[in-house]
């Protein structure tokens, strides 16, 4: 024992330290387990792992629907986010700038489907195509993940906004913007953190997404998710810890790009 | 077509029942300075926005140097703007700011640096070109602003109390910065504000507005020296009102009763009127000898109740003997005098020239009303 130990903020520091890495662990665990199990030589999931060897890693590059699906995956995220940026970023303005009666009203209407379990949500996308008469296809598939994804980009956006006071767009229009040029130059830069981050939970709802992806996808235009979802009800090799875990890095990438372009923008 | 930069035609704005603007009709000359000043909600604002463009007018016209512009978006008037809050850019430096009124106006690249160099030199900011508007002062941000406003040489510009979030010292510096600017760049500007001392220093006229409508508008001399309404006298400065009630009339003289004695009238009073509120100011009402005869007007008696000392002059308040109505007066000149002190007793008197008479509001006096009912 040393004489700082005696110290109390010293002390509670250390049992900050214990709870933060005990918590840590707690999160990281299953990760760790997946990941362990991923180089497994054991031809099926069971820990502790028996030896070491990235076969898996392997035959989930020579599996034409894991690779199929990891292409889909990122089309579908990225086209998803697109819609839901270019349908929440335009409502997020009209809600926080005008007033008109049902403002609130509509604000709730539009974030409800963060409310609705995702799985009701699925089974009535399908009803609803098949009501409409589509096929299901890659369209249907973003139009249902762009559904999910609109809300969050919607509720940072608004949250932003609400901080902004109107002042820098009427600056702007006394300086001979009109009201388009105003929002490119002026509100749109000064609102891209809550756009970013709202595109940011847009791809990864899109990306890790299995209950609607799982009603509205065919053989053709499966999700990682999917993927992995089917692949275990029929097999129980390690291959699928393998995907989750390239599937992982491939999410994790994307967030770090996401948050890099935001700190190179100028906005903290 | 006219002499006048901005003009407005029975200007009225309505939120569902509520009448912000009533009416407003003003012309404004070229290169003039008028201020909109008035309490919060007379409608000033409203006004300013409706000349920017922000908000619609319900009724009336509104017209830039000749050329109708109530129909026109904001960035077609040409017009220039500073906000209380600055509003500069907070993602683009000094010299973007001010850069970009000319980039939305297509202004080749080599004429807007030439033309962002000078503005921000008018400001005394061209050091200051690669700043972030957050490295800045308040003071210095609204040079950026003033420069970023005048930097397309607009027809009018419009001052949104640009020096309330200012402390005391740098708004007086910048008032008169602008006001300098203003007279050698010769622009019309509109400046709204809810602070009378700036809007009589820096107006060549100052509109005083009252539950959106102009109660006055004239030069801050004649504004401080005639007040046309109760509400301008209550608003400008500083006085006494005491109530007063006809007691003969006249071709050419009134005399009226009041708590403070009676006092003859030279002028006529509608005779609708039975009942009225005179008013003076502090530095015209004087102590005299008791023997002295200062010629007519009011003359009473009254008690010092406490003495301001406010350094160039010094004010008492003070009690008539008959009446229990506070009354100001200026005792500026009178600071040297060792009977000058609280509870000391003084005989007051206002020439009639320099007396007001306003014709009682009924709403106001609800007492005096009902006697006129009576009657």
């Amino acid at each position: 024992m040393t004489a700082s130990s005696k110290d109390p903020s010293s002390l509670r520091r250390r049992i900050l330290s214990a709870y933060i890495f005990f918590m840590t662990l707690v999160l990281a665990f299953p990760l760790a387990v997946v990941g362990l199990i991923s180089f497994d030589t054991a031809a099926y999931i069971n820990f502790p792992p028996s030896g070491f060897s990235l076969k898996w890693y392997r035959s989930v590059f020579e599996n034409p629907t894991f690779m199929l699906s990891l292409t889909n995956s990122l089309v579908v995220a990225f086209a998803s986010t697109a819609c839901a940026l270019a349908v929440g970023v335009p409502a997020a303005l009209v809600i926080a700038r005008r007033r008109f009666p049902g403002r609130e009203l509509l604000y709730a209407l539009c974030l409800s489907s963060l409310t609705v379990p995702w799985i009701v949500y699925g089974v009535s996308l399908l009803f609803l195509w098949a009501a409409f008469g589509f096929r299901l296809s890659i369209t249907t598939l973003i139009f249902g993940h762009a559904v999910i994804g609109a809300p969050y980009v919607l509720r940072t956006s608004v949250a932003v906004l609400a901080d902004m006071p109107p002042v820098y767009e009427r600056a702007a229009r006394s300086l001979g913007a009109s009201p388009l040029q105003a929002f490119l130059t002026v509100t749109l830069p000064l609102m891209a953190v809550g756009v970013r981050a709202g595109a940011a939970f847009a791809f990864i709802v899109s990306i890790v997404n299995i209950p609607i992806s799982l009603f509205v996808t065919t053989a053709e235009n499966i999700t990682m998710p999917v993927a992995v979802f089917n692949y275990m009800q029929y097999n129980f090799d390690p291959s699928v810890a393998a995907f989750s875990i390239i599937q992982m890095f491939i999410i994790a990438f994307f967030i770090v790009f996401a948050v890099r372009a935001a700190r190179s923008g100028g906005v903290s | 077509m006219s002499d006048y930069d901005l003009q407005l035609r029975g200007i009225r704005k309505a939120y569902g029942d509520m009448l912000a603007v009533e009416r407003i009709d003003l012309d404004i000359a070229k290169g003039e300075f008028i201020s909109l000043l008035g309490p919060s909600g007379c409608g000033k604002s409203t006004t300013l926005m409706m000349v920017a463009g922000f908000e619609a007018q319900s009724a009336g016209e509104i017209y830039i140097r000749g050329r109708r512009v109530d129909a026109l978006p904001p960035e077609r008037r040409r017009i220039g703007m500073m906000f209380q809050s600055y509003a500069l850019f907070p993602h683009m430096n000094v010299f973007a700011n001010v850069e970009y009124g000319l980039r939305m106006r297509k202004v080749p690249k080599a004429e807007r640096r030439l033309r962002v160099q000078r503005a921000l030199e008018l400001v005394h900011m061209e050091a200051f070109g690669d700043r972030a508007p957050g490295q800045l002062s308040g003071g210095q941000q609204q040079r950026v602003a003033l420069a970023r406003a005048l930097v397309t040489e607009p027809d009018i510009l419009l001052l949104d109390e640009p020096f309330s979030a200012l402390d005391r010292q740098l708004r007086e510096e910048l008032q008169r910065e602008v006001r300098d600017l203003q007279r050698k760049l010769g622009i019309t500007t509109i400046f709204v504000t809810h602070d009378q001392e700036e809007a009589l220093l820096m107006s060549d006229r100052v509109a005083v507005m009252s539950a959106g409508r102009v109660e006055q508008c004239t030069s801050p001399q004649d504004l401080y020296g005639s007040p046309a309404t109760q509400f301008v006298a209550e608003f400008i400065g500083r006085g006494t009102f005491v109530d007063a009630t006809v007691r003969e009339r006249a071709a050419s003289l009134t005399l009226f009763d009041t708590a403070l004695g009676s006092v003859p009238f030279p002028r006529a009073l509608d005779a609708a009127h039975r009942h009225a509120r005179i008013f003076f100011r502090p530095e015209h009402a004087r102590p005299v000898d008791n023997g002295a005869d200062p010629g007519p007007g009011l003359r009473f008696a009254a008690t010092i109740r406490s003495l301001y000392f406010q350094g160039a002059t010094s004010m008492a308040q003070m009690v008539a003997d008959n009446s229990d109505a506070s009354i100001v007066v200026d005792v500026s000149e009178r600071m040297m005098d060792r009977r000058l002190q609280e509870g000391a007793r003084l005989t007051i008197h206002v020439p009639v020239g320099r007396l007001h008479v306003f014709p009682a509001r009924p709403s106001g006096l609800p007492s005096a009303g009902a006697q006129s009912a009576a009657s």
